[in-house]
């Protein structure tokens, strides 16, 4: 790996960040994006690491199949090198990879010609129709009985609370405006729908 | 905090939310061949290029004769070029068709982000028009040269 980090090195880059310049886990967004920007792969990867939740559940959250999630995934991080340069701000670089996120898995819906689901959508615990990526038998007994009440949510709480779970307070708003939310509704949505998991939890 | 009050935000429904974060890390966790090809996208960077924005895709239809091909139209802009495309799929096999505003390249590169170091070429006549058969499916995106040397290379777009 590090070799690798330096061969993408540019003599250019070096004067401004220098080979040594060190990032880790506890780096701000806003640095790391920086570095990045400067071609510091392990900024990057850190950038990965930190985000790629948000991502990954934003995609699964419109119901796509593992493979398109992942085709997804790869579109919005190859267009975030495209862009790196033109964003600074760590809070809207959330809201940046969410509204991604979210125009590229409705253009893959739209290729196959499925209906666009979600967050606009009703709150009524809906029939498990065997397509959702989530409906699947877990190992683990360990999430077996949140598992059971949280699938038998409705659609929207789960896509809800699938990305806030990965969501730091802070980015809430940029995620509902990239979500489409009004942002005044993502407070009590949540907590309406942590509700109807605390009643099945309890049943 | 006043913010915290009015999304909701009590204690509980923190702890909660965490429980469904680590069982999702467990049940549907980013798999470690999308991470890795979220890292290597850093590969792709390309600091010299001035990027050509996908400003307009038109879905052609109504089309008799292409019934059963797609059909669309894209428009990448830079500073000083734009980048006409007419993309066709018929059965399965995609073709580009492309003009450059104002000509100048010799060629121009096809890159596909599914093959890394492997590009596609293909001359460009004088009035700035080109040809591109057996694209591959998925990103791909176009590189070229202007007369004063500047690199201009389009966004990645699914043709």
């Amino acid at each position: 790996m590090t070799h690798r980090v330096d061969t993408l090195f540019r003599a250019d880059c070096e004067v401004s960040t220098g080979k040594g310049t060190a990032v880790d886990e506890q780096t701000s967004t806003e640095a790391l994006l920086a570095a990045a920007a400067v071609g510091n792969q392990q900024a990057w990867d850190l950038l990965v690491a930190r985000y790629a939740r948000l991502v990954w559940s934003i995609a699964r959250s419109f119901r796509l199949p593992e493979a398109d999630a992942a085709d997804v995934s790869q579109t919005t991080w190859l267009r975030l090198v495209e862009h790196l340069g033109s964003i600074k701000d760590p809070d809207r670089l959330a809201g940046w990879l969410a509204t991604t996120t979210r125009r590229e898995s409705i253009g893959v819906l739209r290729r196959r010609d499925r209906e666009v689901p979600i967050f606009d959508g009703p709150e009524e615990e809906d029939e498990d129709d065997g397509q959702d990526p989530e409906s699947q038998t877990i190992a683990r007994d360990e999430y077996r009985e949140l598992w059971d009440a949280f699938a038998g949510l409705s659609e929207k709480c789960r896509a809800l609370l699938r990305v806030l779970s990965v969501t730091p307070l802070e980015s809430y708003a940029q995620i509902a405006a990239a979500l489409r939310m009004p942002v005044g509704s993502i407070g009590p949505t949540r907590a309406r729908c942590l509700d109807q998991l605390r009643s099945r939890l309890a049943t | 905090m006043e913010r915290n009050q009015s999304l909701g935000e009590s204690v509980d429904d923190a702890k909660l939310l965490r429980r469904i974060g680590k069982m999702l890390d467990e049940v549907d966790p980013v798999p470690g061949d999308v991470l890795a090809a979220a890292r290597s996208a850093f590969a792709w960077r390309d600091l010299d290029a001035q990027l050509a924005r996908l400003v307009d895709a038109e879905q052609l239809v109504g089309s008799a004769t292409r019934a059963h091909g797609e059909h669309r139209l894209l428009t990448f802009e830079a500073p000083g070029v734009t980048v006409a495309i007419e993309a066709t799929e018929i059965n399965g096999a995609r073709k580009l068709i492309g003009q450059l505003v104002p000509s100048g390249p010799h060629h121009v590169a096809l890159e596909s982000a599914a093959q890394a170091g492997q590009s596609l070429n293909a001359p460009v006549d004088h009035l700035g028009r080109f040809t591109l058969s057996s694209v591959p499916a998925g990103l791909v995106r176009l590189k070229c040269v202007m007369p004063d040397g500047t690199q201009v290379v389009t966004e990645w777009v699914d043709t």
